[in-house]
C-alpha cells in the first residue's frame, strides 16, 4: 500500500459500519486518509502497515475492547506516541474515561459526535503529527549531515597523513639531492655568493673558503658591505682593475656575464677562477637577487696555457728552421706555413687550404706527379716523400727542393695531422751531378789511360824478351839482368793497368742488369784459372753449396778468383792452405765466408787493406801484388749495395766476409 | 792445286804485327798473309771480295782497336755481308773488357786471344791459326 507522505493517516475503529461512514463523513478532506477497522484486530493489522497520526477508537467493542487495544497500542513502542481519541456512547461512563486516561488517551468524545468539535480535535492532532514529521525530518537531515561531515573529516585526515608522508618523502629526496649537488660542487670546485640587493645581504656557499682560499664574513649584512673590497683585496693585482670593471657591468640587461682572473688565497696559492653572474632581472623594478658563482679553473688554465706554450714553441722552432715546414688537415688542407714558407712564397694564411697557389711556383713538369703523389698519400696515409723543382724568387730559377710530410698520430694513434716540410737540395743535387760527372769522366779516363797503356807496356815486355832470347847469349851476366829487371817491371805495370781497368770496369749501370749467374760453375772456373797456384801450395779448396746470384758474372769470377787467391797466397810455409767457402742466407742477402789458415792481418790493417794500391807486403817478397784485389773486391761487392769485411788474427788465418743480395733488383 | 790458305792480319801496331807474323812464319801457313792496317781498309777489302775482286779469305785475325772502324764495326759488317758471313774471325786484342768478349762472342768470333805480355804466351797464336785452319773443309 502506497501512501502519499504528506497526507495524514487516521485510523477510525468502530464495530458499528454506521459509525465508520459517519466518521469518514466528517472527516472527509484531502488532507486526510482514513483507514477504517471494524475491530481491534483489524486496527492492530492497520497499526503493523502504517504509520497513523491519530487512533479514532470507539471504547466498547465486542471481543477485544478498545481500551484493551488502547493499552497494547501503547506497549508497543513503534505506535505508544499514536495519540487515542475515545468514542464513547455515554456521558457517564466515568470509569471509561478513567480507564482510558490510563491508558494513555488524550481525549474523549461522546456519541453522537459533534462534527465541528471532532474536526477541530483531529486537525489539532493532524497539526500536531504534521510537525513531529517535520521535526523527525529536519533531525533525521541533521544527523545525516553529522555523519556526512564526519565521513569528510576522516578522508581529510587521511589525506593529510599521506600529504605529511609525501612531504617527508619529498624531503628526504630533497635532502639527498642538495648532498649530492653539494658533492659535486666541492668534486667541481664550484662555489657561489648570493646577493640580495633590496635586503642589502649576500650569502656566500659553504665551501666558499674551500674554492676561494680566503673565508667570507658571516654575518649577511657584512657580507654585502664589506664583500667587494675583501674580493678585490684578494685578486691578483694583474687582474684587479679588469675584475673591478667586470663587477660594474653587473646591471640590468646584462643578465649573465663571465670573467676569469687570478685570486690569492690566505693560504697563498694562487688559483685561476671563473665567475659567472646570474642576475634576476624583475620585469618591472631594479635589480632584486643575483648569484655569483665561482669556479676554479686552475687546471684548465694550467692546461690551456700548455698548449699554448707547445704551440708557441711548436712556431718558435718552425720559424727559426731553414726548412720550409707546413701543416695541413686529414684531408690535405694546409692550416700553416713557416716564416720561411711565407717569405719564400709569400704564402699567407689568408690562403691557407687553397693547394692550387703551389702550381703557381712548382715546375710545371713537376706540379701533376706531385699532386698525384700528394693526393695518393692523403688517401693512403703513407708518407709523401718527393723531389721537384720550385721557383725561387730569389734565386730566379727553378731550385730542386726535397718534399716530405708524415701523418702525426695522437697518444691513441689516430692520426691527426699531417706535418710537411721543404728542404733546399739544389746544391746538393748540383754537387751529386757534378760527382756523377767527374767520377764518370774518372773513370772514362782510367779505363781508357789504362788501356792504351797496355800495348806499349806489352811491346816493352814483349821485345825485351826477344831481345834477351835471341841476343842474350852476347850479354854478359850484368846485361842479362837488366833485361830481366826491364821485362818484370814492364810486366808488373801490365798487372797493375789489369787491375785499374777491372776496378774501373765495375759500375753501377752493369750490376743494375745483370743475369742470374750459378757460383757454383764460377768456382769451378775460378778454381781451374788458379790450377797451378793450387798445385804448386798444395792447396785444399772446399765449398759449401753455392747459390744463385744476380751479379755480372765477371764480377763473381773476379770477386772469388781475388779471395781464393789471397787464400791461398798469404799461406803459411809450414802448412799447406785450407780454404773453405761457406754461404748462408739471410733475411734478404747471402752471407758468404772465405776462410783460410794462412798468415792472418794484424787487427790495424783490416780497414785499409780494401784500399786502392794499398798492400802490406814489399814488392821483393813472395806476397807481392799489385795492391788491387781487395778494392776490386770491395768495389763489386759495394755495388751490389753488399757488404765486405774482414776478421783474423796473425798466425791463425783470415776469414773474408762479403754479402750479395738475393733478389734481382739492387 | 795445293792452294795457301789467305789470311787476313787486320792490326795497326807494328810490334804487335811482328810477333803474330813471327808466330806465323813458324808454320807451314805464313805465306799468303795479308795485312790490312785500319778499319777502313778491311772494309774496302770486304767491298771487293763481295764484288769478286778478290777471293774470300780463309781466315781473319781481327784486332779490336782499330783506327777508322773499329774490330766490332768491322765485323758486323762481315756478319752482313753475303760471302763473308762465315767468315773465320779470331779477335786478338789488348782489351779484356766484358763488353769487348760479349760483342766478339755475339758475333761469332772462333776465339779471345788476349794479347800476352809473355812471349812465348804470345807466340800460342799460331796454335790457335792452326786449329782454325785444319777445321777447314
Amino acid at each position: 500500500m502506497t501512501t502519499d507522505s504528506s497526507q495524514i493517516n487516521v485510523l477510525i475503529v468502530d464495530d458499528e459500519p454506521n459509525n465508520l461512514t459517519v466518521l469518514e463523513t466528517i472527516l472527509e478532506q484531502p488532507g486526510y486518509r482514513l483507514v477504517r477497522a471494524a475491530s481491534a484486530d483489524e486496527a492492530l493489522l492497520a497499526l503493523l502497515a502504517d504509520e497513523f497520526a491519530l487512533l479514532i477508537l470507539d471504547i466498547s467493542m465486542p471481543g477485544m475492547s478498545g481500551l484493551e487495544l488502547a493499552k497494547m497500542v501503547k506497549n508497543r513502542k513503534r505506535t505508544a506516541h499514536v495519540p487515542i481519541i475515545f468514542l464513547t456512547a455515554f456521558y457517564n461512563e466515568d470509569q471509561h474515561a478513567l480507564d482510558g486516561y490510563e491508558t494513555g488517551a488524550v481525549d474523549f468524545l461522546h456519541k453522537p459526535v459533534n462534527a465541528a468539535v471532532l474536526r477541530s480535535k483531529v486537525a489539532v492532532f493532524a497539526d500536531l503529527h504534521r510537525k513531529t514529521r517535520q521535526m523527525e525530518q529536519a533531525n533525521r537531515a541533521l544527523r545525516e549531515e553529522v555523519t556526512e561531515r564526519r565521513k569528510v573529516e576522516e578522508e581529510l585526515r587521511i589525506l593529510n597523513e599521506r600529504l605529511e608522508e609525501r612531504v617527508n618523502e619529498r624531503t628526504e629526496a630533497l635532502r639527498a639531492h642538495e648532498i649530492r649537488l653539494r658533492n659535486a660542487a666541492d668534486a667541481a670546485r664550484l662555489t657561489y655568493v648570493e646577493i640580495d640587493a633590496r635586503k642589502g645581504q649576500l650569502l656566500a656557499a659553504d665551501n666558499f673558503m674551500a674554492v676561494m682560499g680566503y673565508a667570507w664574513p658571516e654575518d649577511p649584512q657584512d657580507g654585502f658591505a664589506k664583500g667587494e673590497d675583501l674580493f678585490l683585496s684578494h685578486v691578483a693585482p694583474v687582474d684587479r682593475a679588469r675584475v673591478a670593471a667586470a663587477l660594474r657591468v653587473f646591471a640590468p640587461g646584462q643578465p649573465v656575464a663571465s670573467f676569469d682572473y687570478r685570486i690569492r688565497g690566505d693560504d697563498g696559492i694562487e688559483r685561476w677562477i671563473e665567475s659567472k653572474w646570474f642576475v634576476h632581472v624583475p620585469a618591472v623594478g631594479r635589480v632584486r637577487n643575483s648569484l655569483l658563482t665561482n669556479l676554479d679553473v686552475t687546471a684548465r688554465k694550467a692546461a690551456e696555457q700548455e698548449l699554448r706554450r707547445s704551440n708557441e714553441r711548436f712556431r718558435q722552432l718552425a720559424d727559426s728552421m731553414p726548412q720550409m715546414v707546413w701543416t695541413a688537415s686529414l684531408d690535405g688542407s694546409i692550416d700553416y706555413y713557416n716564416a720561411r714558407w711565407r717569405s719564400f712564397a709569400a704564402f699567407d694564411e689568408s690562403r691557407n687550404g687553397d693547394i692550387s697557389k703551389w702550381a703557381d711556383i712548382l715546375h710545371p713538369e713537376d706540379a701533376e706527379p706531385c699532386f698525384e703523389h700528394w693526393r695518393s698519400s692523403i688517401r693512403s696515409g703513407d708518407e709523401f716523400h718527393m723531389e721537384y723543382r720550385l721557383w725561387d724568387q730569389r734565386a730566379r730559377k727553378y731550385c730542386w727542393h726535397l718534399g716530405r710530410a708524415l701523418l702525426i698520430a695522437d697518444e691513441e694513434r689516430n692520426a691527426v695531422k699531417w706535418i710537411g716540410t721543404c728542404t733546399d737540395i739544389d746544391r746538393q743535387k748540383q754537387s751529386e751531378e757534378d760527382l756523377r760527372r767527374v767520377n764518370s769522366a774518372l773513370e772514362q779516363f782510367a779505363f781508357a789511360a789504362s788501356h792504351d797503356l797496355q800495348e806499349p807496356l806489352r811491346n816493352i815486355a814483349v821485345f825485351t824478351q826477344l831481345l834477351s832470347q835471341r841476343y842474350g847469349p852476347n850479354l854478359d851476366e850484368q846485361g842479362n839482368m837488366f833485361m830481366r829487371t826491364i821485362v818484370s817491371g814492364a810486366q808488373r805495370i801490365g798487372h797493375l793497368v789489369t787491375d785499374l781497368l777491372a776496378y774501373t770496369s765495375v759500375s753501377l749501370a752493369d750490376e743494375t742488369h745483370a743475369d742470374p749467374v750459378n757460383m757454383e760453375s764460377v768456382l769451378a772456373r775460378v778454381l781451374e784459372n788458379l790450377g797451378s797456384a793450387v798445385r804448386e801450395s798444395d792447396a785444399t779448396v772446399t765449398h759449401d753449396v753455392l747459390p744463385v746470384v744476380f751479379v755480372q758474372e765477371i764480377h763473381v769470377e773476379q770477386l772469388l778468383q781475388n779471395l781464393i787467391g789471397n787464400a791461398i797466397k798469404y799461406r803459411r810455409d809450414e802448412e799447406a792452405p785450407k780454404v773453405h767457402v761457406t754461404v748462408s742466407s739471410q733475411e734478404n742477402y747471402w752471407h758468404f765466408i772465405v776462410s783460410d789458415n794462412g798468415i792472418g792481418i794484424a787487427p790495424e790493417f783490416h780497414a785499409q787493406i780494401f784500399g786502392v794500391f794499398k798492400r802490406l807486403h814489399a814488392t821483393s817478397t813472395k806476397y807481392a801484388g799489385t795492391g788491387m784485389g781487395l778494392a776490386i773486391c770491395q768495389k763489386i761487392v759495394e755495388t751490389c749495395r753488399g757488404k765486405i769485411w774482414v776478421e783474423s788474427t796473425p798466425g791463425e788465418g783470415s776469414h773474408f766476409h762479403f754479402t750479395l743480395p738475393c733478389g734481382v733488383s739492387h | 792445286m795445293n792452294k795457301e790458305p789467305l789470311i787476313i792480319l787486320a792490326e795497326d801496331n807494328p810490334a804487335d804485327l811482328f810477333i803474330v807474323k813471327m808466330a806465323l812464319s813458324d808454320t807451314s801457313w805464313g805465306s799468303n798473309l795479308r795485312v790490312l792496317s785500319d778499319g777502313a781498309q778491311v772494309l774496302d777489302f770486304l767491298a771487293d771480295v763481295e764484288r769478286g775482286a778478290e777471293p774470300v779469305p780463309d781466315l781473319l785475325l781481327l784486332d779490336l782497336n782499330l783506327p777508322k772502324y773499329s774490330g766490332i764495326t768491322v765485323l758486323e759488317k762481315i756478319r752482313a755481308s753475303s760471302k763473308c758471313s762465315s767468315l773465320k774471325v779470331i779477335v786478338i786484342t789488348s782489351s779484356n773488357s766484358a763488353a769487348d768478349r760479349a760483342d766478339a762472342a755475339r758475333l761469332d768470333a772462333m776465339h779471345y786471344f788476349l794479347k800476352p805480355n809473355d812471349v812465348s804466351e804470345f807466340l800460342k797464336i799460331s796454335s790457335l791459326v792452326r786449329e782454325a785452319l785444319e777445321g777447314r773443309s
